[in-house]
Protein backbone atom coordinates (compact mmCIF):
# COMPACT_ATOMS: atom_id res chain seq x y z
CA UNK A 1 0.00 0.00 0.00
CA UNK A 2 1.43 3.33 -1.05
CA UNK A 3 1.27 6.36 1.05
CA UNK A 4 -0.89 8.89 -0.02
CA UNK A 5 -0.61 11.44 2.72
CA UNK A 6 2.49 12.15 4.60
CA UNK A 7 2.44 13.91 7.77
CA UNK A 8 5.49 14.61 9.54
CA UNK A 9 6.35 16.91 12.81
CA UNK A 10 3.21 19.45 11.96
CA UNK A 11 2.62 22.01 14.53
CA UNK A 12 -0.05 24.88 14.94
CA UNK A 13 -0.78 26.96 17.30
CA UNK A 14 -3.31 29.86 17.61
CA UNK A 15 -2.81 33.31 18.88
CA UNK A 16 1.06 35.00 20.30
CA UNK A 17 2.85 35.91 23.59
CA UNK A 18 0.68 35.00 27.10
CA UNK A 19 -1.90 33.87 24.65
CA UNK A 20 -0.98 31.46 22.71
CA UNK A 21 -2.56 28.28 22.39
CA UNK A 22 -0.88 25.27 20.92
CA UNK A 23 -3.18 23.68 18.90
CA UNK A 24 -1.49 20.71 17.62
CA UNK A 25 2.28 19.55 18.40
CA UNK A 26 4.80 17.60 16.49
CA UNK A 27 1.96 15.28 15.06
CA UNK A 28 2.93 12.49 12.38
CA UNK A 29 1.29 10.22 10.79
CA UNK A 30 1.17 8.21 7.62
CA UNK A 31 -2.15 7.65 5.90
CA UNK A 32 -1.93 4.99 3.14
CA UNK A 33 -3.38 4.83 -0.72
CA UNK A 34 -7.16 3.57 -0.27
CA UNK A 35 -7.40 3.35 3.68
CA UNK A 36 -10.42 4.60 5.72
CA UNK A 37 -8.65 6.84 8.95
CA UNK A 38 -10.58 8.42 11.77
CA UNK A 39 -9.72 10.69 13.89
CA UNK A 40 -11.12 10.41 17.47
CA UNK A 41 -10.54 12.68 20.08
CA UNK A 42 -12.36 15.48 22.13
CA UNK A 43 -13.16 18.69 21.38
CA UNK A 44 -9.88 20.90 21.67
CA UNK A 45 -7.89 17.78 20.38
CA UNK A 46 -6.68 19.23 17.01
CA UNK A 47 -8.43 16.58 14.75
CA UNK A 48 -9.87 19.09 12.47
CA UNK A 49 -7.19 21.34 12.64
CA UNK A 50 -4.89 18.84 11.20
CA UNK A 51 -7.74 18.06 9.00
CA UNK A 52 -8.18 21.15 7.70
CA UNK A 53 -3.90 21.75 6.95
CA UNK A 54 -4.57 18.52 4.82
CA UNK A 55 -6.98 19.70 2.81
CA UNK A 56 -5.02 23.31 2.62
CA UNK A 57 -7.64 25.42 4.28
CA UNK A 58 -5.64 26.63 7.34
CA UNK A 59 -1.61 26.48 7.64
CA UNK A 60 1.02 25.08 9.46
CA UNK A 61 2.88 26.26 12.06
CA UNK A 62 5.58 23.94 11.95
CA UNK A 63 6.15 20.75 9.73
CA UNK A 64 5.05 19.40 6.81
CA UNK A 65 2.35 17.46 5.43
CA UNK A 66 2.37 16.05 1.49
CA UNK A 67 -0.42 14.29 -0.52
CA UNK A 68 1.64 11.74 -3.08
CA UNK A 69 5.10 13.40 -2.26
CA UNK A 70 3.68 17.20 -3.11
CA UNK A 71 3.74 19.18 -0.13
CA UNK A 72 0.21 20.80 0.19
CA UNK A 73 -0.54 24.24 -0.65
CA UNK A 74 -3.87 25.39 -1.03
CA UNK A 75 -6.47 22.94 -1.96
CA UNK A 76 -5.16 20.04 -3.89
CA UNK A 77 -7.64 18.79 -7.32
CA UNK A 78 -7.32 15.14 -5.67
CA UNK A 79 -8.77 15.82 -2.18
CA UNK A 80 -12.27 16.85 -1.60
CA UNK A 81 -14.08 17.76 1.72
CA UNK A 82 -17.21 17.60 3.54
CA UNK A 83 -18.19 19.88 6.23
CA UNK A 84 -20.44 19.82 9.23
CA UNK A 85 -22.17 22.40 8.95
CA UNK A 86 -24.32 22.32 5.60
CA UNK A 87 -23.27 23.98 2.85
CA UNK A 88 -25.08 22.87 -0.09
CA UNK A 89 -25.34 26.51 -1.85
CA UNK A 90 -29.08 27.96 -1.30
CA UNK A 91 -29.56 29.21 -4.58
CA UNK A 92 -28.52 26.51 -6.51
CA UNK A 93 -30.85 23.36 -6.85
CA UNK A 94 -29.98 19.49 -5.90
CA UNK A 95 -28.88 19.08 -9.52
CA UNK A 96 -26.92 22.05 -9.76
CA UNK A 97 -25.16 21.67 -6.72
CA UNK A 98 -23.86 18.16 -7.63
CA UNK A 99 -22.50 19.91 -10.69
CA UNK A 100 -21.32 22.96 -9.40
CA UNK A 101 -17.27 21.35 -9.10
CA UNK A 102 -18.01 19.68 -12.91
CA UNK A 103 -19.13 23.29 -13.79
CA UNK A 104 -16.47 25.15 -12.82
CA UNK A 105 -14.10 22.90 -14.50
CA UNK A 106 -16.10 23.39 -17.58
CA UNK A 107 -16.63 19.95 -18.12
CA UNK A 108 -19.07 19.61 -21.09
CA UNK A 109 -22.42 19.38 -20.74
CA UNK A 110 -23.17 15.90 -21.71
CA UNK A 111 -20.54 14.22 -19.60
CA UNK A 112 -21.47 16.57 -16.96
CA UNK A 113 -25.27 15.76 -16.93
CA UNK A 114 -24.44 11.69 -16.95
CA UNK A 115 -22.26 12.25 -13.86
CA UNK A 116 -24.54 14.27 -11.83
CA UNK A 117 -27.41 12.03 -12.90
CA UNK A 118 -25.18 8.99 -11.71
CA UNK A 119 -24.55 10.64 -8.57
CA UNK A 120 -27.48 11.68 -7.81
CA UNK A 121 -28.84 8.29 -7.97
CA UNK A 122 -25.88 6.94 -5.77
CA UNK A 123 -26.84 9.17 -3.08
CA UNK A 124 -30.87 7.99 -4.13
CA UNK A 125 -31.71 11.76 -4.64
CA UNK A 126 -33.45 11.53 -7.80
CA UNK A 127 -36.62 12.68 -6.99
CA UNK A 128 -34.99 15.83 -5.25
CA UNK A 129 -33.07 16.92 -8.31
CA UNK A 130 -35.24 20.26 -9.05
CA UNK A 131 -35.50 20.97 -5.64
CA UNK A 132 -33.74 23.70 -3.57
CA UNK A 133 -31.28 22.37 -0.52
CA UNK A 134 -33.69 24.50 1.93
CA UNK A 135 -36.48 21.60 1.29
CA UNK A 136 -33.98 19.22 2.66
CA UNK A 137 -34.01 17.77 5.92
CA UNK A 138 -30.37 17.54 7.21
CA UNK A 139 -29.47 14.16 6.08
CA UNK A 140 -30.65 14.99 2.59
CA UNK A 141 -28.67 18.36 2.38
CA UNK A 142 -24.79 16.22 3.76
CA UNK A 143 -25.99 13.29 1.16
CA UNK A 144 -25.98 16.34 -1.74
CA UNK A 145 -22.48 17.26 -0.05
CA UNK A 146 -20.85 14.22 -0.38
CA UNK A 147 -22.38 13.33 -3.96
CA UNK A 148 -21.02 16.86 -4.90
CA UNK A 149 -17.35 16.23 -3.49
CA UNK A 150 -17.39 12.40 -5.35
CA UNK A 151 -18.56 14.18 -8.42
CA UNK A 152 -14.94 15.94 -9.19
CA UNK A 153 -13.69 12.62 -8.70
CA UNK A 154 -11.45 13.21 -5.72
CA UNK A 155 -8.52 10.65 -5.16
CA UNK A 156 -8.92 11.37 -1.03
CA UNK A 157 -12.09 12.27 0.71
CA UNK A 158 -11.93 14.54 3.88
CA UNK A 159 -14.96 14.87 6.30
CA UNK A 160 -15.40 16.53 9.13
CA UNK A 161 -18.06 15.54 11.60
CA UNK A 162 -20.13 15.31 8.51
CA UNK A 163 -22.81 13.84 10.48
CA UNK A 164 -22.66 15.10 13.59
CA UNK A 165 -25.50 17.76 13.38
CA UNK A 166 -28.08 14.35 12.26
CA UNK A 167 -29.97 12.48 14.63
CA UNK A 168 -29.24 9.45 15.48
CA UNK A 169 -31.26 7.14 13.29
CA UNK A 170 -30.52 8.88 10.17
CA UNK A 171 -26.74 9.30 10.96
CA UNK A 172 -26.44 5.42 11.22
CA UNK A 173 -28.28 5.33 7.64
CA UNK A 174 -25.72 7.98 6.34
CA UNK A 175 -22.78 5.64 7.92
CA UNK A 176 -23.92 2.57 5.99
CA UNK A 177 -24.16 4.87 2.92
CA UNK A 178 -20.59 5.94 3.17
CA UNK A 179 -19.71 2.60 3.58
CA UNK A 180 -21.59 1.17 0.59
CA UNK A 181 -20.02 4.29 -1.30
CA UNK A 182 -16.50 3.37 -0.52
CA UNK A 183 -17.05 -0.19 -1.20
CA UNK A 184 -18.25 0.91 -4.61
CA UNK A 185 -15.43 2.85 -5.17
CA UNK A 186 -12.11 2.85 -2.74
CA UNK A 187 -11.38 6.27 -1.93
CA UNK A 188 -8.68 7.78 1.02
CA UNK A 189 -10.99 8.39 3.35
CA UNK A 190 -9.97 10.81 6.47
CA UNK A 191 -12.95 11.01 8.86
CA UNK A 192 -13.27 13.20 12.04
CA UNK A 193 -15.83 12.40 14.41
CA UNK A 194 -16.14 12.13 18.71
CA UNK A 195 -18.65 9.62 18.26
CA UNK A 196 -16.98 6.24 19.43
CA UNK A 197 -19.54 3.83 17.06
CA UNK A 198 -19.22 6.00 14.23
CA UNK A 199 -15.24 5.77 14.57
CA UNK A 200 -15.60 1.90 15.24
CA UNK A 201 -17.78 1.11 12.44
CA UNK A 202 -16.11 3.48 9.64
CA UNK A 203 -12.18 2.83 10.52
CA UNK A 204 -9.31 0.67 8.91
CA UNK A 205 -7.49 2.33 11.46
CA UNK A 206 -8.51 4.76 14.10
CA UNK A 207 -6.20 8.09 15.53
CA UNK A 208 -7.01 9.13 19.09
CA UNK A 209 -5.92 12.25 19.65
CA UNK A 210 -5.50 13.70 23.26
CA UNK A 211 -6.06 17.46 23.86
CA UNK A 212 -3.91 20.39 25.49
CA UNK A 213 -1.61 20.44 23.16
CA UNK A 214 -3.46 18.00 20.48
CA UNK A 215 -1.68 15.50 20.04
CA UNK A 216 -1.55 11.25 18.58
CA UNK A 217 -2.41 9.29 21.92
CA UNK A 218 -2.96 5.92 20.27
CA UNK A 219 -3.27 4.67 16.92
CA UNK A 220 -5.76 1.35 16.79
CA UNK A 221 -6.47 -1.03 13.96
CA UNK A 222 -9.62 -2.16 13.42
CA UNK A 223 -9.33 -6.21 11.89
CA UNK A 224 -12.85 -6.09 10.78
CA UNK A 225 -13.27 -7.48 6.98
CA UNK A 226 -15.63 -5.18 4.86
CA UNK A 227 -18.27 -4.75 3.92
CA UNK A 228 -19.30 -3.73 7.39
CA UNK A 229 -22.58 -3.46 9.04
CA UNK A 230 -24.34 -2.51 11.82
CA UNK A 231 -25.15 -5.39 13.55
CA UNK A 232 -21.11 -6.75 13.45
CA UNK A 233 -20.70 -3.94 15.79
CA UNK A 234 -22.38 -5.39 18.20
CA UNK A 235 -19.78 -8.75 18.29
CA UNK A 236 -17.92 -9.31 21.37
CA UNK A 237 -14.04 -7.68 19.70
CA UNK A 238 -16.11 -4.51 19.09
CA UNK A 239 -17.11 -4.36 22.83
CA UNK A 240 -13.98 -4.80 23.35
CA UNK A 241 -12.79 -1.91 21.26
CA UNK A 242 -15.28 0.14 22.46
CA UNK A 243 -14.17 -0.59 26.13
CA UNK A 244 -11.00 0.69 25.75
CA UNK A 245 -12.26 3.74 23.39
CA UNK A 246 -14.21 4.72 26.36
CA UNK A 247 -11.37 4.49 28.92
CA UNK A 248 -8.78 6.03 26.96
CA UNK A 249 -11.21 9.19 26.05
CA UNK A 250 -12.50 9.71 29.46
CA UNK A 251 -9.31 9.48 31.48
CA UNK A 252 -8.31 12.42 29.15
CA UNK A 253 -11.46 13.84 29.99
CA UNK A 254 -10.69 13.35 33.76
CA UNK A 255 -6.82 14.62 33.44
CA UNK A 256 -8.18 17.92 31.37
CA UNK A 257 -10.71 18.57 33.99
CA UNK B 1 -66.41 20.70 43.13
CA UNK B 2 -63.67 19.24 40.94
CA UNK B 3 -66.21 17.56 38.20
CA UNK B 4 -67.98 21.22 37.48
CA UNK B 5 -64.74 22.85 36.81
CA UNK B 6 -63.42 20.35 34.78
CA UNK B 7 -66.72 20.99 32.39
CA UNK B 8 -66.25 24.54 32.48
CA UNK B 9 -63.24 26.55 32.44
CA UNK B 10 -60.95 23.39 31.81
CA UNK B 11 -60.47 20.42 29.22
CA UNK B 12 -59.79 17.54 30.00
CA UNK B 13 -56.84 15.64 28.16
CA UNK B 14 -56.58 11.36 28.24
CA UNK B 15 -54.05 11.23 31.23
CA UNK B 16 -55.79 13.16 33.78
CA UNK B 17 -53.81 16.23 32.83
CA UNK B 18 -56.23 19.29 32.17
CA UNK B 19 -55.16 22.68 30.40
CA UNK B 20 -56.93 25.84 31.45
CA UNK B 21 -58.14 27.70 27.93
CA UNK B 22 -56.69 30.67 27.51
CA UNK B 23 -58.87 33.83 26.46
CA UNK B 24 -59.07 33.95 22.47
CA UNK B 25 -57.49 37.06 22.33
CA UNK B 26 -54.14 36.56 23.04
CA UNK B 27 -53.26 34.45 20.19
CA UNK B 28 -53.37 37.93 18.32
CA UNK B 29 -50.51 39.10 20.65
CA UNK B 30 -48.74 36.15 20.90
CA UNK B 31 -44.85 36.64 20.06
CA UNK B 32 -43.11 35.55 16.80
CA UNK B 33 -46.54 33.55 16.09
CA UNK B 34 -47.85 34.13 12.63
CA UNK B 35 -51.39 35.97 12.05
CA UNK B 36 -53.81 34.74 9.16
CA UNK B 37 -53.24 36.40 6.22
CA UNK B 38 -56.59 38.00 6.41
CA UNK B 39 -56.26 39.38 10.08
CA UNK B 40 -53.23 40.59 9.18
CA UNK B 41 -54.43 42.70 6.19
CA UNK B 42 -57.38 43.83 7.95
CA UNK B 43 -54.89 45.63 10.65
CA UNK B 44 -53.37 47.20 8.03
CA UNK B 45 -55.97 48.70 6.17
CA UNK B 46 -57.80 49.25 9.85
CA UNK B 47 -54.77 51.45 10.61
CA UNK B 48 -55.08 53.28 7.31
CA UNK B 49 -58.31 53.99 8.28
CA UNK B 50 -57.80 55.31 11.75
CA UNK B 51 -55.35 57.64 10.64
CA UNK B 52 -58.53 58.99 7.80
CA UNK B 53 -60.45 59.21 10.65
CA UNK B 54 -58.51 60.98 12.85
CA UNK B 55 -57.75 63.94 10.37
CA UNK B 56 -61.57 64.40 8.95
CA UNK B 57 -62.20 64.68 13.03
CA UNK B 58 -59.53 67.18 13.29
CA UNK B 59 -59.50 68.80 10.24
CA UNK B 60 -63.44 69.03 9.94
CA UNK B 61 -64.67 69.95 13.44
CA UNK B 62 -62.24 73.17 13.12
CA UNK B 63 -60.08 72.39 15.84
CA UNK B 64 -57.51 72.96 13.36
CA UNK B 65 -58.33 75.26 10.75
CA UNK B 66 -57.85 74.11 6.88
CA UNK B 67 -55.35 76.88 6.32
CA UNK B 68 -52.87 74.50 8.37
CA UNK B 69 -54.25 71.13 7.87
CA UNK B 70 -56.60 71.15 4.91
CA UNK B 71 -59.41 69.12 4.85
CA UNK B 72 -58.87 65.37 3.04
CA UNK B 73 -62.00 66.15 0.21
CA UNK B 74 -59.63 69.87 -0.03
CA UNK B 75 -56.46 67.38 -0.90
CA UNK B 76 -58.50 65.07 -2.87
CA UNK B 77 -59.51 68.02 -5.04
CA UNK B 78 -55.98 69.27 -5.09
CA UNK B 79 -55.07 65.91 -6.42
CA UNK B 80 -57.27 65.92 -9.15
CA UNK B 81 -56.70 69.64 -10.40
CA UNK B 82 -52.96 68.89 -9.74
CA UNK B 83 -53.05 65.47 -11.87
CA UNK B 84 -55.33 66.59 -14.44
CA UNK B 85 -54.83 70.48 -15.14
CA UNK B 86 -51.18 71.25 -13.86
CA UNK B 87 -48.77 69.04 -15.32
CA UNK B 88 -47.95 67.38 -12.02
CA UNK B 89 -47.81 64.13 -13.28
CA UNK B 90 -44.62 65.14 -15.17
CA UNK B 91 -43.34 66.81 -12.04
CA UNK B 92 -43.64 63.17 -10.88
CA UNK B 93 -42.18 61.62 -14.01
CA UNK B 94 -39.22 64.19 -13.64
CA UNK B 95 -38.70 63.34 -9.93
CA UNK B 96 -38.78 59.70 -10.51
CA UNK B 97 -36.15 59.77 -13.47
CA UNK B 98 -33.83 62.15 -10.77
CA UNK B 99 -33.97 59.65 -8.25
CA UNK B 100 -33.31 56.99 -10.65
CA UNK B 101 -30.63 57.95 -12.39
CA UNK B 102 -28.80 59.30 -9.26
CA UNK B 103 -29.32 56.19 -7.64
CA UNK B 104 -28.98 53.72 -10.41
CA UNK B 105 -25.22 55.51 -10.65
CA UNK B 106 -24.71 55.32 -7.22
CA UNK B 107 -25.73 51.59 -7.21
CA UNK B 108 -23.61 50.85 -10.24
CA UNK B 109 -20.28 51.60 -8.44
CA UNK B 110 -21.55 50.84 -4.81
CA UNK B 111 -22.44 47.42 -5.07
CA UNK B 112 -19.35 46.19 -6.47
CA UNK B 113 -17.14 47.91 -4.86
CA UNK B 114 -18.94 47.09 -1.52
CA UNK B 115 -19.00 43.13 -2.75
CA UNK B 116 -15.59 43.58 -3.38
CA UNK B 117 -14.32 45.18 0.56
CA UNK B 118 -16.38 42.55 2.01
CA UNK B 119 -14.89 39.92 0.12
CA UNK B 120 -10.83 41.20 -0.33
CA UNK B 121 -9.54 42.32 2.91
CA UNK B 122 -6.90 44.77 0.76
CA UNK B 123 -9.78 46.82 -0.24
CA UNK B 124 -11.98 46.82 2.95
CA UNK B 125 -8.39 48.24 4.60
CA UNK B 126 -7.96 50.48 1.84
CA UNK B 127 -11.86 52.10 1.50
CA UNK B 128 -13.55 51.31 4.68
CA UNK B 129 -11.89 54.18 7.15
CA UNK B 130 -12.58 56.80 4.40
CA UNK B 131 -16.12 56.03 3.42
CA UNK B 132 -17.08 55.53 6.83
CA UNK B 133 -16.15 59.77 7.31
CA UNK B 134 -17.61 60.48 4.09
CA UNK B 135 -20.55 58.76 5.37
CA UNK B 136 -21.40 61.33 8.57
CA UNK B 137 -20.83 64.41 6.03
CA UNK B 138 -24.48 65.33 5.43
CA UNK B 139 -25.26 65.03 1.98
CA UNK B 140 -27.24 68.02 2.17
CA UNK B 141 -24.51 69.98 3.38
CA UNK B 142 -23.18 69.30 0.29
CA UNK B 143 -26.32 70.88 -1.88
CA UNK B 144 -24.81 74.74 -1.72
CA UNK B 145 -21.01 73.34 -2.72
CA UNK B 146 -22.91 71.01 -5.50
CA UNK B 147 -24.89 73.99 -7.23
CA UNK B 148 -21.96 76.04 -6.81
CA UNK B 149 -20.09 73.51 -9.08
CA UNK B 150 -22.49 72.19 -11.00
CA UNK B 151 -25.27 74.77 -11.59
CA UNK B 152 -28.84 73.80 -11.10
CA UNK B 153 -29.44 71.37 -13.95
CA UNK B 154 -30.87 67.92 -13.23
CA UNK B 155 -26.35 66.76 -12.97
CA UNK B 156 -26.88 68.43 -9.51
CA UNK B 157 -29.89 66.69 -8.68
CA UNK B 158 -27.91 63.43 -9.64
CA UNK B 159 -25.37 64.09 -7.62
CA UNK B 160 -27.19 65.14 -4.45
CA UNK B 161 -29.15 61.85 -4.48
CA UNK B 162 -25.43 60.31 -5.28
CA UNK B 163 -23.53 61.72 -2.22
CA UNK B 164 -26.78 60.94 0.00
CA UNK B 165 -26.94 57.34 -0.90
CA UNK B 166 -23.05 56.04 -2.56
CA UNK B 167 -21.03 56.01 0.39
CA UNK B 168 -23.71 54.22 2.90
CA UNK B 169 -25.17 51.76 0.13
CA UNK B 170 -20.94 50.82 -0.21
CA UNK B 171 -21.15 50.11 3.24
CA UNK B 172 -24.32 48.00 3.81
CA UNK B 173 -22.83 46.32 0.80
CA UNK B 174 -19.98 45.11 2.44
CA UNK B 175 -21.39 43.64 5.27
CA UNK B 176 -24.41 42.02 3.61
CA UNK B 177 -21.25 40.10 1.49
CA UNK B 178 -19.04 39.60 4.86
CA UNK B 179 -22.06 37.83 6.52
CA UNK B 180 -22.01 34.97 3.59
CA UNK B 181 -20.83 31.87 5.84
CA UNK B 182 -16.71 31.16 5.16
CA UNK B 183 -18.08 26.83 4.97
CA UNK B 184 -19.52 28.07 1.70
CA UNK B 185 -16.88 29.68 0.25
CA UNK B 186 -14.50 27.13 1.32
CA UNK B 187 -16.78 24.20 0.40
CA UNK B 188 -16.57 26.13 -3.05
CA UNK B 189 -12.70 26.04 -2.59
CA UNK B 190 -12.34 22.57 -2.47
CA UNK B 191 -14.40 22.19 -5.32
CA UNK B 192 -11.88 24.23 -7.50
CA UNK B 193 -13.60 27.73 -7.78
CA UNK B 194 -10.35 30.11 -7.72
CA UNK B 195 -11.06 33.61 -6.71
CA UNK B 196 -12.90 35.25 -9.83
CA UNK B 197 -15.09 32.11 -9.27
CA UNK B 198 -15.76 32.62 -5.84
CA UNK B 199 -16.86 36.17 -6.14
CA UNK B 200 -19.07 35.48 -8.59
CA UNK B 201 -20.21 32.29 -8.22
CA UNK B 202 -20.16 31.72 -4.80
CA UNK B 203 -20.11 34.86 -2.43
CA UNK B 204 -22.11 37.41 -5.20
CA UNK B 205 -25.63 34.54 -4.79
CA UNK B 206 -25.35 34.14 -1.92
CA UNK B 207 -25.11 37.97 -0.95
CA UNK B 208 -27.71 39.06 -3.53
CA UNK B 209 -30.92 39.03 -1.77
CA UNK B 210 -29.96 40.65 1.10
CA UNK B 211 -27.60 43.13 -1.05
CA UNK B 212 -31.43 43.44 -2.53
CA UNK B 213 -32.76 44.59 0.41
CA UNK B 214 -29.95 47.49 0.79
CA UNK B 215 -30.75 48.62 -2.20
CA UNK B 216 -34.28 48.33 -1.48
CA UNK B 217 -33.95 50.81 1.79
CA UNK B 218 -31.70 53.18 0.20
CA UNK B 219 -33.89 53.93 -2.59
CA UNK B 220 -36.21 55.44 0.10
CA UNK B 221 -33.84 57.39 1.51
CA UNK B 222 -32.77 58.91 -2.05
CA UNK B 223 -36.68 60.27 -2.15
CA UNK B 224 -35.53 62.74 0.84
CA UNK B 225 -32.49 64.00 -0.73
CA UNK B 226 -34.74 64.79 -4.46
CA UNK B 227 -37.06 66.47 -2.59
CA UNK B 228 -34.57 68.76 -0.73
CA UNK B 229 -32.75 69.14 -3.82
CA UNK B 230 -35.59 70.09 -5.33
CA UNK B 231 -36.81 72.59 -2.97
CA UNK B 232 -33.51 74.17 -3.55
CA UNK B 233 -33.20 75.17 -6.90
CA UNK B 234 -35.14 73.60 -9.37
CA UNK B 235 -37.81 74.55 -11.78
CA UNK B 236 -39.87 71.18 -11.85
CA UNK B 237 -40.39 68.20 -10.23
CA UNK B 238 -42.57 67.14 -6.56
CA UNK B 239 -39.73 69.30 -4.24
CA UNK B 240 -40.45 72.46 -7.02
CA UNK B 241 -44.06 72.32 -6.58
CA UNK B 242 -44.12 71.63 -2.73
CA UNK B 243 -42.06 74.81 -2.26
CA UNK B 244 -44.09 76.49 -4.27
CA UNK B 245 -47.48 75.71 -3.10
CA UNK B 246 -45.99 77.11 0.15
CA UNK B 247 -45.29 80.56 -1.46
CA UNK B 248 -49.26 80.88 -2.31
CA UNK B 249 -49.48 79.01 1.78
CA UNK B 250 -51.49 76.48 -0.72
CA UNK B 251 -51.43 73.82 1.88
CA UNK B 252 -53.48 70.79 -0.16
CA UNK B 253 -50.98 71.12 -2.82
CA UNK B 254 -48.00 70.42 -0.22
CA UNK B 255 -49.94 67.32 0.98
CA UNK B 256 -50.74 66.20 -2.38
CA UNK B 257 -46.97 66.35 -2.55
CA UNK B 258 -46.00 64.26 0.43
CA UNK B 259 -48.54 61.67 -0.15
CA UNK B 260 -47.65 61.54 -3.36
CA UNK B 261 -44.39 60.58 -2.72
CA UNK B 262 -45.18 57.88 0.19
CA UNK B 263 -47.48 56.29 -3.01
CA UNK B 264 -44.45 56.46 -5.05
CA UNK B 265 -42.60 54.63 -2.06
CA UNK B 266 -45.37 51.90 -1.25
CA UNK B 267 -45.22 51.19 -5.41
CA UNK B 268 -41.92 50.76 -5.38
CA UNK B 269 -41.75 48.59 -2.61
CA UNK B 270 -44.03 46.28 -3.95
CA UNK B 271 -41.79 45.77 -7.06
CA UNK B 272 -38.91 44.82 -4.71
CA UNK B 273 -41.16 42.19 -3.29
CA UNK B 274 -42.37 41.11 -6.72
CA UNK B 275 -38.64 40.89 -7.78
CA UNK B 276 -37.66 39.74 -4.90
CA UNK B 277 -40.20 36.41 -5.23
CA UNK B 278 -39.22 36.10 -8.70
CA UNK B 279 -35.68 36.53 -8.31
CA UNK B 280 -35.03 34.24 -5.16
CA UNK B 281 -37.52 32.08 -5.62
CA UNK B 282 -35.52 29.64 -3.25
CA UNK B 283 -36.33 31.76 0.02
CA UNK B 284 -39.80 31.25 -0.39
CA UNK B 285 -39.80 27.40 -0.53
CA UNK B 286 -38.45 26.93 2.61
CA UNK B 287 -39.66 22.99 4.16
CA UNK B 288 -42.05 23.29 6.87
Amino acid sequence: MSNAINIHQVTKTFGEGGAMVTALDKVSLTIGEGEFVVFLGPSGCGKSTLLRMIAGLSSLTAGAISIDGKPVEGRNPSVGMVFQSYTSFPWLSVAENIGFGLDLAKVESAPRDEKVARMLDRVSLGKFAQSYPSQLSGGMQQRVAIARALAVDPRILLMDEPFGALDALTRVEMQTLLLDLCAEDRKTVVFVTHDIDEAMLLADRIVVFSPHPGRIAEIIDVDIPHPRTMEQTEREDFTHLRHRLRQLLFSMAKKAA
Amino acid sequence: MNALNDTTSATGLPGGRTVIARPKWRRYFAIRKPLAGRVATSLSVAFFLLLLAVWILISGTGWVSDFFLPQPMQVLAAAWTMYTHDGFLWDVAVSIYRVLVGFCLAAAIAVPLGLLMGSVQFFRALLEPCLAFTRYMPATAFIPLLVLWLGIDDTQKFSVIFVGTFFTLCLMVMVSTLSVPIALIEAAIMLGARPGQLILRVILPAAKPSIFNDLRIVLGWAWTYIVIAEIVAASSGVGYVILNASRFMDTATIFVGILSIGCIGLISDLLFNLGGHYLFPYLQRARS
